[in-house]
């Protein structure tokens, strides 16, 4: 039998939800402020009206106060999943304003694509979008990349905050505190900031030869979209645009650095002395290397790089931004789509695996994937052994711990629910007639938040599919949970007793 | 799925260590894994003629 | 009868993004490129557009930018063309001095300059880590670049204030709530 909500819970999810609705009105001071830097007064009035929607939605749901500040773990849970529809749909309100897309629903592809770090775009004309609506369109990615919640977190954290920490698909507790965690995750992100943006800046003045102020710009935008593998680019033909060996590798050492979970942030810059050991590091370097393999010998069977220079660049570019879940690319999408045979195989096991739990990376993520091989492998050997021998398995995650099957049931669950929602993609291609290969390569960059494409999401694309790519990216960023827990009040709320 | 019993927060100066070490560590491993693409790259050109 | 020449060249201006063999066999355009690279690998030809993004002048004396063959090229969404889908663009390199004497490339203050590009494509170029451009020798302008601005919408700048009294307002009531 399901209960319904009291009033409380319901003022429980509303204050925290206004909460964060608050700080995001804050963050779009930043790209007002640009724009009126820029001297684009169209876009800053958008921007105002977007703050005014926000703070005034916030605040209105801050006017009736819970009597306690105890949020249990389906308040937090539905707290998440409300965010991350929200803010998207306010988010979007500079770019309907901007004239650069056909439909309401486009900016609201582009902002879920944003902030759930993804990359699919809808936008027209991106070459010739206002700075600061690009600026917001990557610092989209930052926020969803950074977690909303984290912001809140690192501000209010108030009782049952881990809840909401947890609902944001971060397991990795890694300080005592959630506050502590939330500003160790900041100081990672700061850190980052300043070094990424100063690499990018000179690479995009001294090496590129751009203006000052376009270098700032160009490596704003590329930061915010590589350190939280979010694939926006600030020109159309993304990192092809820049058409530079040197930019492309400082980019990739941001993606690998957003990749990697915030856990191993911390051992590494505790000294990192068992990092060789853990599992999620083992699995993420064996995956990577295996799908390298399988695209670059998939690419040169088919004679579509014939010079090792090419090969090697290009090959190693694009698996590494399918790994991470980056989605920059730096062949034209048409020339994606005609990678077929072992060159895709690789690219979308690459994005379906993705990085490492705690992450801005989407996908299965590598500790599942270690996890379930070692689950694996563990039957077999019992399978071989005599019956009625006891095998333990243990692996390396911060510290040595048993494989239980509570934890192996969980993880094999996660797992099959983003198949299936790769699947779930894949065949709403298929209504459209589209091809398997493109539709599963479109449908598992959706899901697992990558961003590459293959020319399927482009802005005459029917709208279910449109839909469909909305709750793949909403759904693969979450990880399910979240989104449960939203479906289940939202009947509780409706049918319940 | 996994907590970190046992953490602490690192110093001022480990943590401005730390930061360094992690991105060069970073960058090191972006640079040998190019390598061992390169490497790849190279036995695939080999294989396929 | 100022007028008639700027309405004839934006009629007249997407015939030149069009391939027509029997008038120039070396005009092939941006979405022919993008949709088949391969079959145009180490051709000489002459394409048209509008050079957006960046300048990028380096110190090997060579100069890079974005050359796009969409519609915005013609008719930018300020000037009051209509969305056409995504951008359609190809990198471009080509020796720094022909590049300075150009308007200022396509963004969101400017239209670039349409230009005819001519040079040869390199598809996959082993010398540049297999990347894929026009390698050009010669730059005839079209159309020069112009400023576009766009005005400021007072409804928008309107509601955006009210809204954000409005969330003024209500935040100042909700505080005084929560500490009452």
């Amino acid at each position: 039998m399901l209960i319904r909500p009291t009033a409380e819970d319901l003022r429980l999810i509303g204050c925290n939800l206004g909460r964060v609705l608050v700080v995001v009105a804050g963050t779009g001071l930043v790209p007002l402020a640009w724009a009126l830097v820029a001297g684009e007064s169209a876009p800053a009035a958008s921007f105002l009206v977007m703050i005014g929607a926000f703070g005034t939605l916030g605040f209105a749901l801050m006017l009736r106060p819970p009597h306690t500040d105890q949020l249990e773990w389906s308040h937090g849970m539905v707290v998440v999943g409300l965010t991350w529809l929200i803010v998207p749909a306010l988010g979007a309100i500079p770019l309907v304003l901007s004239g650069h897309y056909g439909s309401f629903i486009d900016p609201y592809f582009d902002a879920m694509s944003g902030l759930t770090t993804t990359g699919l775009t809808l936008i027209q004309d991106l070459d010739h979008l206002a700075t600061s609506l690009n600026f917001w369109r990557h610092l989209l990615h930052f926020l969803g990349g950074q977690g909303i919640v984290i912001a809140v977190l690192s501000v209010f954290a108030g009782g049952g905050a881990m809840t909401l920490y947890y609902g944001e698909a971060r397991d990795d507790r890694i300080l005592p505190s959630v506050r502590s965690t939330a500003r160790f995750i900041w100081l990672v992100s700061a850190v980052h900031a300043v070094v990424g943006i100063t690499a990018l800046g000179v690479v995009g003045r001294f090496v590129l030869g751009f203006r000052p102020g376009r270098a700032v710009f160009h490596s704003v935008t590329i930061f915010m979209a590589a350190f939280d593998t979010g694939g926006f680019a600030p020109q159309s033909t993304s990192l092809a645009y820049y058409h530079s060996g040197v930019f492309e590798a400082a980019s990739a050492v941001l993606m690998v650095a957003g990749a990697l979970s915030f856990g191993l942030h911390f051992a590494l810059w505790r000294g990192g002395r068992k990092v060789g050991t853990n599992l999620e590091v083992r699995t993420i370097l064996a995956t990577f290397l295996g799908t390298l393999l399988l695209t670059m010998g998939g690419l040169a069977g088919a004679g579509i790089y014939q010079s090792l220079s090419g090969l090697s660049r290009q090959g190693f570019f694009q698996v590494l931004s399918a790994h991470t879940g980056t989605g920059f690319a730096t062949v034209p999408t048409a020339e994606l789509a005609s990678w077929g045979g072992l060159a895709f195989a690789g690219m979308a096991i690459a994005m379906a695996l993705g990085g490492m739990g705690s992450s801005t990376a989407g996908g299965v993520k590598s500790l599942r994937v270690g996890l379930t091989v070692k689950a694996l492998s563990a039957q077999v050997r019992q399978i071989l052994l005599p019956e009625g021998a006891v095998i333990s398995t243990r692996y390396s995650h911060h510290g040595w711990r048993q494989l239980n099957p509570g934890l192996v049931q969980a993880v094999m669950g996660v797992s099959l629910l983003y198949v299936a929602l790769y699947l779930l993609g894949a065949g709403a291609g298929l209504i459209y007639q589209l091809p398997l290969q493109s539709a599963l390569f479109e449908s598992v960059s959706a899901g697992a938040n990558v961003g590459l494409s293959v020319g399927i999401t482009e802005p005459s694309m029917p709208v279910f599919l449109k839909l469909t790519y909305l709750f793949q990216m909403w759904a693969g960023r979450l990880e399910f949970v979240a989104v449960f827990s939203l479906i289940g009040f939202m009947f509780a709320l409706a049918r319940g007793k | 799925m996994t907590g970190m019993p046992g953490a602490s927060r690192p110093s001022g100066r480990s943590t401005l260590w730390g930061a360094i070490s992690t991105l060069i560590l970073e960058g090191l491993v972006v640079a040998v894994l190019a390598v061992v693409g390169t490497g790849i790259a190279a036995l695939m050109l080999l294989l396929t003629g | 009868m100022r007028r008639i020449g700027p309405a004839l060249l934006l009629v007249f201006l997407p015939a030149l993004l069009i391939p027509n063999p029997g008038w120039a066999a070396t005009d092939v355009t941006v979405s022919e490129l993008l949709q088949d690279p391969a079959a145009f690998e180490g051709r000489t030809m002459s394409v048209v557009g509008e050079l957006v993004g960046d300048y990028g002048f380096r110190r090997d004396g060579w100069a890079w930018s974005q050359l796009n063959g969409d519609s915005y090229a013609t008719a930018p969404l300020l000037e009051g063309g209509a969305l056409s889908g995504s951008n359609a663009g190809i990198g471009i390199r080509a020796p720094a001095h022909v590049i300075r004497a150009l308007d200022p490339p396509g963004d969101y203050h400017h239209r670039g300059p349409l230009v005819r590009a001519t040079g040869t494509w390199r598809y996959h170029d082993e010398d540049r880590g297999g990347e894929t451009y026009l390698d050009v020798t010669s730059i005839e302008v079209l159309r020069s670049g112009a400023e576009l601005s766009e005005g400021l919408n007072p409804v928008v700048a309107g509601v955006g204030a009210f809204l954000v009294v409005i969330a003024l307002w209500l935040g100042y009531r909700s505080r005084k709530r929560s500490t009452g």
